[in-house]
Parts: C-alpha cells; sequence; structure tokens
C-alpha cells in the first residue's frame, strides 16, 4: 500500500470552489432548486430562475441572503390560535345571527355551501344558528368591529388588515394546520418558517434563524413546524420563555468550569485531524459549528434576560397579569419582540396552553372567554411595542389559526370547525394598516367575496419578505417543491402591501 | 360519482385508447413505445421521451479488459472509465481507516481497537474477504441495512395527524425486515412478500416464513393515516391518501419512478402519462386494513386454542362454584324475594356472608387471575384485500378526489407495457391477485428499473452516494448513472446471484474502489500537478442520527442489546412531550399517550427507539433524522451549532463520558500499577486507553502531550468528552 504521506495534497482555488459546491449541494441546494450532481446543466437551468439569490454557504447556512427584490418586511412573527377561534365571536361582525338565533340555515346559504367542497362542514352540527354571546364594538378610524373578547386588540386595529375570507382544505384540525404551515394537508412537507430561513438565511448568527415558542404544540405535532424535505439545517429551534432558553444550552455543572479548555482541546485535535484530511469542507464546518455553539450560549441566554425590560414593558405585555397562563403568553410575546429586534427571521409562536386550545365544540363561552384573556393583553402589547420601537414597519405580524368555527349549534352551545370561511389578520411589515378585505355570507359560514386560499397567503408572505414565491422551490424527487404548492396559481394579495 | 368533462388533453389521450380499439380491432395488442406508433404514450408525447436511459433494458455489459490490479469487475469499469478521462484511482486508505470504514457502513458500529489490531497485523491474502464476510453474518448487519430500508418505506411507530396513535404492532415489521436482511431474503421475495405476502397463502400460516409473508404487508400499512378524518365526514380523503401514498411510495421505492408528478397532470418531462399514476394505484384498490386479523400460525393457534380450551373449563368449573353459592343465597331470600335490580351479586354475597362470602370472593379473583392467562391471537399492522369492495379508480383531476374523470383499469407504465395485464390468482380467492400481479412484474428480469434501483441502494450505503445520485428518481430530472455499464453490471449480477443483497455488499466492499481515500469532488493534484486523483468517495460522511447515538453508547460501554420486539420509549420530559397536545391526552388502549420504558432499558441501538410522526425525539431530530411521512432515500446531513451543544452538554454525551471514564479509570487500577507509577503516566495510560477505546487507535505523541497537558488541570471526563466531540469520531473514514 502506498503511503498517503508521500502525497501533498494541495486543493488548488477551483478546487476549492468545486469543493465548496459540492458541499452545498449535499446540504440539498441553494434557493431555487440547484442540483448536486450534474451540477453545471442545472446551474445553467437554474441561473434564469434564481435571479440573484445568493448561493446557500455551508459554513454558514444562515448567513443572511439577498432577497429577489426589496423586502417590505425583515422578520416574520406568527401568532398560530391553535383549535379555531370562532371568527364570528372575533372579528367578523354578523347582526343577522341574533334575529336567526335557533333557526335553520337559510335555504340559500346552505345549498351555496352545498355545492362546493366545503360541504361537509355541516357535519356533526346541528341546523341551528347559535347567535354570537359578546357584545360587538366599532374602533378607530376604520371603525373595525371587534367583540369584547379582544378588548386590547381593538385599540390597535387601525394597524391591522383583516382577511375576512379565508378558507381550508380540510375540516379538521392536522390537515387543515398542515396546510396552513407547509402549503398541504398532508405530512411531509416544509413549513413557513423553514422556507423563509431557506430563502433568506437570518441576520443574528449567534441566534437560530428560525424558533419555536409555545407551552404545548399545535394539534397535529412537530410535523406543522417541521422542515420536512428541506435541509436539516432549515429546522426550527424551540426557545424557552422560562429557564434555560435552549435545550442542552449549558454544560452540566461539573463541566461548565472546564468547558473553554475543552473546546480548545477538541479544536486542537481538529485541526490536526483536517491537516490529514484536506479539502473536505465538512470538517471546516463543523469545527466552525462549535465556535457559533459557544457564542450562541451566550447569546440565547442574553435573550432570555427579561429582567432587562423596564417594568412598564411587563405590564404592556401582561407579563405581570395575575392568571399564570396570561404570564406565560405574554412571556413569549415578549420574547418574540427581543428575538426579532436581535435580527431572527422567523417566529412561530403559539399559544396552546393545554391540549384543546379553541376548539370549542361545546360551550363557546367558557373556552373562548378565558383563551381570548390569556392572549389579547399579550398580542396587543406586541404590536404596541413593535410599533413605539419602530420594528412594526419591518415585523410581519400575522394572527391566525387553521379554520374558524360555524355559525350553527353543536353540543350544548358550541360551534363546530369551519374550514370555509374564516378569518385571520397581518400587521406591519409592509402590509396596509386599518385594511379590510374579503367578506363570509351574512351568517359567517362561507367566504363569498373574495375566497383567500393558504397558498394566497403564503404568496403574500413571501412577497413581503422579498422573495418570488414561484422562485423559492426545492427538488424533491424530481419535483420542484414550492410553499404554494405545484398545482393551482397562488394569487398574492398585492392590494394589502404598502 | 359525478362525472366532469374532460379536459382537452384528457379527450386526446383517451381518444387515443378508443381509438386502438375501434379502429384496430382486429389486432388490439398494443406494443412498447419504441415499436409501436399507437402506443399511447408514443401518441402523447410525439414520440419523444424515449431515450430515457432507465427505460431501456438492463444490458449485459462487456468487461473492460481487466489489468491484474482490477481483478474485480467493479474495478475494471472504473479504471477504464477513469483513464479514459485521464484521472488516476486515489491513494489507498491505511487499514485501519479501511477496517473502521467498512465495519460501520456494514454495521453501523465502530470497529474496536481490538479489531482494528487483529486486521492490520493480518497479512493473509483474504484478510479483507474475512472480515466482510464476519461483517455480513454478524447480527448487526441486518440492523443496520434495515434502518436504510426503513428510511426508504417511511417506517414510523405511529399514525401522524391529530391523535398520532401509537401503532403497537408495527415493529413486526422492523423486526422482520432486520431477519430478512440478516437472512438474506432474496430480494424479489422480499419485494413481493411485502407488496402481496398474504396472496401467497393458502390459509393460515404454517410457519414462521408464511407468518412472515402476514407481517411484511406492514409495508402496505406504514404510511400517514388520518384516522379522525371519518369524524369531519373527510374518511374519502383519507382513503384517497393512502393510496395516493401507496402508489407513489411503491413507485419511488422500488421502481425510481416519480408518480407524484404524474398525480396532477401529466408527467413533465418523464414518459408517464396522469392515467399511469392512476394504473399503478389500481392495483391498490381492493386493500383494506387488516389489524384485527390473527397472524397465528397453524401450530400456534392450535397451541393456544388448547390452552385456552383448558383455563375455560377452569373458569366453567369456577363459575359453577359460584352459581351454586348464588343458589344458596337466593333460597335464603324464598320467602321474600328481592326486587328485580336489587338482586345483584354483591348483594347475594352480603347475604350469605361469612366463609361463604370469603370463597364467593376468592373464587371471584381466581376466574379473574384466570381469565387473564387466556391467550389473545397474535395481530400485526397487515393489509389484505376486499375482493367485495374494490374501490373505483378514476383519474383525478389536479389529483382532486372530489373531481373523478375516466376509470381506469390496473396497468403497468404504458410506455413499455400499455396492455392489460393477466391478473395473477391469489390462493385462497379471498383476495383479488392485484398486488401480486404487481409484484411479479415488479420482479421481473425485464423490468428495467428493479434491480438497478435496488444496486443503486447497496453502492449509496457502501460510497455514500450512489451511481445514481437520486436513488428515488431515475427520471429525467434525476441524475443519470455516473458509470452505466458497471451499474447494469451489478443490476445482473443481483438477478444471476439469485438476488442477494448480500452478494453486492460483498462485491462492492471487496472491490479496491472501495480501499480508495476519500478525495473532495472527485479530483486533486498531486504536488508536481501531474495527476488528477479520483474517488468513489467524494465525501467524509458526518455518522447519521443513529449511528452517532449507537457509536457514543458503544464506545462508552453503554449498548444494550436487544433482541426487536416492542419499541423502547426514552423518557422525555414533561416539557418535550407537550410538544405534541395528543401526548397529553392518554387514553385507555394506551396509543396516544409516552410510555417511557424502563430506564435500565434504554441503551439500545437507536433502531430500537419509538419513532413517532408527531413526535420527535430531541437527539435524533438534532441529527437530522428524516421526517418518515414520505420515503427518504438519502439522509440529508447538516452542521450545526445545536448539535455541539448537545454533544457538549446534552445528557447522553455526558452520562458516556462519565461511564466511560470510571471504567477506563478502574481497569487502569486494576492493572498492574505499581508505586513507581506517577500521576503523569497513569495519565499517559489513561490517555492510551482512551484513544484504544473511542478512536480504535493509539494517540501520536502530539496528541499525547496535548492531552496530558488537559488532564494536568481538567477532569478525566471532560477529556472523554472532548473525544467524544472530535471530527474523527464523527466522520465516517
Amino acid at each position: 500500500m502506498r503511503s498517503r504521506k508521500q502525497f501533498s495534497l494541495h486543493p488548488t482555488e477551483d478546487q476549492r470552489e468545486g469543493n465548496r459546491r459540492r458541499f452545498l449541494a449535499s446540504l440539498g441546494g441553494g434557493i431555487g432548486s440547484l442540483a448536486l450532481h450534474d451540477l453545471d446543466m442545472r446551474q445553467a437551468m437554474a441561473e434564469d430562475r434564481r435571479r440573484g439569490v445568493a448561493d446557500i454557504d455551508p459554513l454558514q447556512p444562515y448567513v443572511a441572503r439577498k432577497p429577489h427584490f426589496a423586502p417590505r418586511a425583515k422578520s416574520v412573527i406568527f401568532l398560530f390560535m391553535v383549535g379555531g377561534p370562532s371568527q364570528i365571536d372575533t372579528f367578523d361582525y354578523k347582526p343577522a345571527l341574533e334575529r336567526l338565533d335557533g333557526k335553520p340555515v337559510p335555504t340559500s346559504i346552505r345549498s351555496a355551501l352545498d355545492a362546493t367542497r366545503h360541504s361537509n362542514v355541516f357535519h356533526g352540527c346541528e341546523d341551528s344558528i347559535l347567535k354570537s354571546p359578546f357584545r360587538f364594538r366599532q374602533y378607530g378610524e376604520s371603525g373595525a368591529w371587534v367583540s369584547d373578547l379582544m378588548p386590547h386588540i381593538a385599540n390597535h386595529v387601525d394597524d391591522l388588515c383583516f382577511l375576512h375570507s379565508m378558507q381550508a382544505d380540510s375540516n379538521n384540525h392536522a390537515p387543515a394546520s398542515y396546510q396552513l404551515h407547509t402549503g398541504d394537508i398532508r405530512a411531509g412537507k416544509a413549513s413557513l418558517g423553514s422556507w423563509v430561513t431557506y430563502g433568506l438565511g437570518t441576520e443574528n448568527a449567534d441566534l437560530p434563524g428560525y424558533v419555536v415558542l409555545f407551552d404545548a404544540g399545535p394539534l397535529g405535532g412537530a410535523t406543522n413546524y417541521t422542515n420536512g424535505f428541506l435541509p436539516p439545517a432549515f429546522q426550527p429551534t424551540r426557545i424557552r420563555d422560562r429557564g434555560l432558553p435552549v435545550l442542552d444550552l449549558v454544560p452540566v455543572e461539573a463541566f461548565a468550569k472546564e468547558q473553554r479548555e475543552a473546546l480548545d482541546l477538541m479544536q486542537q485535535l481538529n485541526r490536526s485531524h483536517r491537516d490529514r484530511h484536506p479539502g473536505f469542507l465538512e470538517l471546516d464546518a463543523r469545527i466552525a459549528s462549535y465556535e457559533l455553539a459557544y457564542r450562541m450560549q451566550s447569546a440565547a441566554l442574553e435573550v432570555g434576560r427579561f429582567e432587562e425590560e423596564p417594568l412598564y414593558i411587563h405590564r404592556l405585555y401582561g407579563v405581570d397579569h395575575d392568571d399564570p397562563r396570561t404570564q406565560s403568553f405574554s412571556r413569549k410575546c415578549l420574547m418574540a419582540r427581543r428575538l426579532v429586534e436581535r435580527g431572527v427571521r422567523f417566529v412561530q409562536l403559539y399559544d396552546m396552553p393545554d391540549k384543546d386550545g379553541w376548539d370549542a365544540h361545546d360551550r363557546l363561552i367558557d373556552n373562548h372567554t378565558p383563551r381570548a384573556r390569556w392572549t389579547d393583553v399579550g398580542v396587543a402589547g406586541l404590536i404596541a411595542d413593535l410599533k413605539q420601537r419602530g420594528l412594526l414597519e419591518s415585523t410581519l405580524v400575522i394572527w391566525a389559526s387553521e379554520f374558524g368555527r360555524t355559525p350553527m349549534k353543536q353540543g350544548n352551545s358550541g360551534r363546530q370547525h369551519n374550514a370555509a370561511g374564516f378569518t385571520i389578520w397581518m400587521a406591519g411589515g409592509g402590509v396596509r394598516p386599518g385594511m379590510r378585505i374579503g367578506a363570509t355570507d351574512e351568517l359567517g359560514l362561507m367566504a363569498i367575496d373574495r375566497p383567500i386560499q393558504f397558498r394566497d397567503l403564503h404568496a403574500t408572505i413571501l412577497t413581503a419578505m422579498g422573495i418570488d414565491y414561484d422562485d423559492l422551490s426545492y427538488v424533491v424527487n424530481g419535483r420542484d417543491e414550492r410553499l404554494t404548492g405545484v398545482a393551482g396559481s397562488p394569487k398574492p394579495l398585492t392590494d394589502i402591501l404598502l | 360519482m359525478k362525472l366532469r368533462p374532460a379536459c382537452h388533453r384528457f379527450i386526446a389521450y383517451f381518444a387515443c385508447w378508443v381509438a386502438v380499439g375501434s379502429t384496430f380491432g382486429q389486432d388490439p395488442k398494443l406494443g412498447n413505445a419504441w415499436q409501436d406508433s399507437r402506443n399511447p404514450i408514443r401518441v402523447l408525447f410525439g414520440g419523444e421521451r424515449l431515450g430515457l436511459w432507465s427505460l431501456q433494458p438492463v444490458r449485459q455489459p462487456k468487461l473492460p479488459s481487466a489489468t491484474a490490479e482490477a481483478a474485480n469487475p467493479i474495478d475494471a469499469f472504473l479504471d477504464a472509465a477513469w483513464r479514459d478521462r485521464g484521472f488516476e484511482g486515489a491513494p489507498w486508505m491505511n487499514r485501519a481507516d479501511w477496517i473502521q470504514r467498512v465495519t460501520i457502513d456494514m454495521t453501523g458500529l465502530r470497529a474496536t481497537w481490538e479489531e482494528v489490531q487483529s486486521f492490520v497485523h493480518d497479512e493473509s491474502p483474504d484478510a479483507c474477504e474475512r472480515v466482510i464476510d464476519r461483517l455480513l453474518a454478524s447480527p448487526a448487519y441486518g440492523e443496520h441495512s434495515a434502518r436504510q430500508w426503513l428510511d426508504v418505506v417511511r417506517y414510523s411507530d405511529s399514525n401522524g395527524f391529530d391523535w398520532d396513535e401509537f401503532r403497537k404492532t408495527a415493529w413486526r415489521y422492523r423486526d422482520w425486515v432486520v431477519r430478512a436482511q440478516n437472512a438474506d431474503l432474496p430480494f424479489d421475495r422480499f419485494i413481493t412478500m411485502q407488496l402481496a405476502g398474504d396472496e401467497l397463502l393458502e390459509g393460515p400460516p404454517r410457519d414462521q416464513q408464511e407468518q412472515d409473508c402476514l407481517i411484511a404487508t406492514g409495508y402496505l400499512r406504514l404510511g400517514p393515516f388520518d384516522n379522525a378524518a371519518k369524524l369531519f365526514n373527510e374518511q374519502d380523503r383519507a382513503r384517497v391518501e393512502v393510496l395516493t401514498d401507496l402508489t407513489e411510495t411503491t413507485a419511488s421505492a422500488l421502481l425510481g419512478l416519480t408518480m407524484s408528478c404524474c398525480r396532477c397532470h401529466d408527467h413533465k418531462t418523464d414518459p408517464l402519462s396522469q392515467a399511469d399514476h392512476y394504473r399503478l394505484r389500481a392495483f391498490f384498490a381492493a386493500t383494506r386494513f387488516a389489524d384485527d386479523q390473527s397472524i397465528d400460525t397453524v401450530e400456534a393457534q392450535q397451541s393456544k386454542q388448547m390452552h385456552n380450551h383448558r383455563i375455560q373449563r377452569q373458569i366453567e368449573e369456577l363459575q359453577g362454584k359460584i352459581e351454586e353459592l348464588r343458589d344458596q343465597a337466593k333460597s335464603l331470600k324464598q320467602s321474600d324475594p328481592l326486587k328485580a335490580e336489587d338482586a345483584t351479586d354483591d348483594k347475594w354475597k352480603e347475604l350469605l356472608g361469612g366463609e361463604d362470602q370469603e370463597r364467593w370472593l376468592q373464587w371471584e379473583r381466581e376466574v379473574k387471575a384466570l381469565q387473564d392467562q387466556l391467550l389473545p391471537p397474535d395481530t400485526g399492522l397487515v393489509m389484505t384485500d376486499d375482493p367485495k369492495a374494490i374501490d373505483p379508480i378514476h383519474v383525478l383531476f389536479q389529483g382532486d378526489h372530489r373531481s373523478p374523470r375516466e376509470a381506469v383499469e390496473p396497468g403497468f407504465p404504458s410506455v413499455l407495457w400499455p396492455e392489460a395485464p393477466q391478473m395473477a390468482s391469489a390462493p385462497t380467492g379471498k383476495s383479488t391477485g392485484r398486488r401480486l400481479t404487481l409484484a411479479r412484474w415488479i420482479c421481473s428480469a425485464d423490468n428495467p428499473w428493479t434491480s438497478r434501483v435496488a444496486v443503486n441502494r447497496v453502492w449509496q450505503q457502501l460510497f455514500g452516494e450512489g451511481l445514481v445520485a437520486t436513488p428515488n428518481d431515475f427520471g429525467v430530472t434525476g441524475s443519470p448513472p455516473m458509470h452505466p455499464e458497471l451499474l447494469d453490471y451489478l443490476a445482473n449480477h443481483l438477478i444471476d446471484r439469485e438476488w442477494s443483497i448480500k452478494s453486492i455488499h460483498r462485491q462492492i466492499a471487496l472491490s479496491l474502489a472501495y480501499r480508495r481515500q476519500a478525495i473532495p469532488e472527485g479530483q486533486l493534484v498531486d504536488s508536481s500537478g501531474s495527476t488528477r486523483w479520483t474517488s468513489m468517495r467524494t465525501n467524509l460522511r458526518r455518522l447519521s442520527a443513529d449511528q452517532f447515538r449507537d457509536a457514543i453508547l458503544q464506545v462508552t460501554g453503554l449498548l444494550q442489546h436487544r433482541a426487536g420486539g416492542p419499541p423502547v420509549w426514552p423518557t422525555l420530559s414533561e416539557e418535550i412531550l407537550q410538544a405534541n397536545p395528543a401526548v397529553l391526552d392518554d387514553n385507555e388502549t394506551k396509543t396516544k399517550g409516552w410510555y417511557p420504558s424502563p430506564e435500565t432499558e434504554q441503551s439500545v441501538r437507536s433502531l430500537y427507539l419509538v419513532n413517532k410522526r408527531g413526535m420527535k425525539l430531541p437527539w435524533m431530530e438534532t441529527f437530522d433524522q428524516p421526517d418518515p411521512s414520505v420515503s427518504c432515500p438519502k439522509r440529508a446531513t447538516s452542521i450545526v451549532a445545536s448539535q455541539a451543544l448537545s454533544l457538549m452538554n446534552g445528557d447522553l454525551a455526558w452520562q458516556g463520558a462519565l461511564r466511560l471514564s470510571e471504567s477506563l479509570t478502574e481497569r487502569l487500577e486494576q492493572g498492574n500499577s505499581t508505586k513507581a507509577d506517577t500521576e503523569v503516566s497513569e495519565n499517559v495510560r489513561f490517555i492510551v486507553a482512551l484513544f484504544q477505546q473511542v478512536l480504535s487507535r493509539e494517540p501520536t505523541a502530539e496528541e499525547l502531550e496535548q492531552c496530558g497537558l488537559f488532564l494536568q488541570q481538567r477532569s478525566r471526563t471532560a477529556l472523554v468528552l472532548v473525544l467524544l466531540n472530535t471530527n474523527e469520531f464523527a466522520f465516517v473514514p
């Protein structure tokens, strides 16, 4: 056997470049479907479509990348209300319900719905209308109607843009929730946060680019916020609002004082190992990852230092609220602001305090009243705080759920799921404030004016981020996967963007 | 079902079918697209797309003239190709690296210091061969090869979706895959059993092989399933999703065809029509879950029957005695009978009181105990057919199950097999034979995809990248094969060796190509600039999530052997469990909660850890375990800071480091330490032993010095942790 010592293997610059590309390829591609194997041919093909978005640097997959065009928003905070809050009891005021309380759904509305793919929303509920038990009032210059469930958010309606005509493709939690996160009702696709960090990287190398915050996760579990088929570098990191922000963030106590020296020794050993294996960028990448981890320890600890915040900020968010569940959600809202302030790209925040969420099949009042109390003040505080810091302009805030609820009654004064028409809202990040688009019928049952699909919402979010939604793709089993789907054309809501 | 007018494209396509039936009524037999201008794919794509390499029959390539060095045909092909392009094979790796590489690639575990030593000093000419044969015969080979396959067939222990219910018997399929790999079950048999094992049997299974035929159909059940859909009248959607998943997974896992691309429209690049997707789907149209059905062998059934009969008799005997007491009690109350609702056993017992009551209670306890001894039939996660309920399969407009178009019958890709196949008949007549028909076609020697796809997966397991770099996509958008003749040679070899996968492993591992150093990007020049090196191994692969965890357990002495069985549930904190609210909603049948195994039984190979779709294990997730919702042909690898945090601060590495520093220290103390041993030389001995144990080599002088300095200040445990974190430990050579 010839010994490798007889040869000195010095890669040329060209080879280093090739090498970098190969490793990049091993990560799975750059923005816009960069192929790995027959790189040259594919690159030529991809070049046209990628429109100047930089490749992903394998040594720093999170480094900020140039968007396709000037972005309106730099970061996203996605407030996910798990389980389907009722639109007709919060933001979609329907005075007709008062008059029709206890009556069957008018034939015209019923047959209009029956003719659509949403006819199954009648399944499992009574043909009897249940009026909203909550009082609605008008707020702000825009005069938006908001129920008494959300008195704090109501004060900010002039900053919000309501989308009253959302539709989902399934009337069940997990599939609809997967669709809102990933664009597909089936499991296995990549979530919005993964897509956005894949496309743009992040602004702070010492913190994860895609963060999830929750007490309990969404219905359907981790499949919702997963990186799916995207490179694992774009998986989310769960950050906690109490205790250590990140799992395994700090060494066990016995090792704490030894860590820096241990790292130094490890890197010494790694460097001599690398000298024996020149040209392999994966070795450099791993060496770099330890230095980043070391920096991340202090950066992540720092982001969790809520005591730095003045008392009025604590009050604004409701961090000092009497109800521990309000406190808990408020802390997450405050954490979200601290994260985007430090350049984190995407924060996905769930309001799930327990196993049920807003899923009020029974006793709507008992379900919705506390949930509104737990979340209203924190969300309102977040909007106000982002605004006063000038961060709202560059931060897109989305308040949404997988679907809404029926005006028909279910069980003991509850409501069934409703994927046929429901309300979400957006704020900041280049979205026109004080605006409302789309409408449901007079019952709030089905979207009849300008129905909006999740893919339209996704296209809008990506557009706000400066990403051409059609160009953000990734090859999976021979197919260009996109957040906005491979079939059907999304219609971005360009009129709500500034 | 409402049928809407077909879209324009459709009319063209089906018009061609109709035309064939009518105009060519005399000679309706359609040929493949190369020969027959009437072939629908030829018509549809105007005769284009037929040059796709994987469509061509597997050839018997001529071996390039072999040199003495390249006696293995693999090397003959590679050397010839490299020569032509002016490359030279990369330098040989050293023997220690080679045995480490082959051991990890074949078993997923590391070669120990002793194994490395014995090989390095073995000068016999067949030393490599003996290592390979030893590895192929080790049970760890089956475990590791099974892991590759389980990724491809999206194995998981749960349903996914809202409730993510635990599948209590999925493990039987996992164990069967391990058994099959270890027994080198012929690959055609391996596939046939998964697609149609139930259709091979004449009745209840007579032995374990026949029982395995039922268990293997777990393949058909492994996909995600939305069990809650029926509550929202969406069971049709859930059913269609099962069929879609089966069609797409079968096509990509076994054939390298991207049928997902032609679910909604004709394929964009490959010679596949939308109808081809649904023709393939129709083979699964009669499938029904059979999770309640007994999978017991005849023998087991009989012995359970006898056992249960015996128990039943004892129960009846006791119940007779209880009946007597009841009568006795009733007679006490004859004069003043109780009201019907008061005449309960509790009342009678009370009435009897004393010893009789005691005896009654005792007998009841005995009955309960006996009932617990009754043996229920074994069940599995299995599939069968219901020939009376065959779903009509329609082409779905844009893939939407609410928009059915033309009905289709089962059929293979029309480009090569446009005619309807002759259906196999299942021995029992209780099945349609559709899946058996599909299996036989997939395993037929003239199927151009199956054997190529199979050998390519083995190549990938050993070289990190397949000859076709896209193992699930042998189409136009996939990668073309790097060495097409070599691929065909191996595909033939597989069939010639009666589909023995181990023979392919052996052939590849024995090649000289497998002994060459990895070279980045396939080309480096030596210092004179004249030689351009190349190697089939172009990257250093980081250990996968499974391998990394297993390696840490192995070198620290924590690894526990487990011979299959139900999955092991690691202990997870409440906080982590909350990631899926379903877990918080435990149920009576114990399928929704989290059920940690005893702490002392958790250090098993990662293959045996529970893998739920809605609840990722933190370590596995951090180290890039793929989402088990869809077929994963190749694990992606990320190198990110959270992995460093996990390895520096996490429980696994820390517990391992503690354990190993203690056990090594103990071992050294038991050794022949004399008073003359200074602390320094004790440390030296520790460092040497540690390098042997973790990296299977001795430290260099420089390393010895660096580590020695470290130990003057810091703990041995910290040093172990350092070694577990090194790149050398993390990458396959």
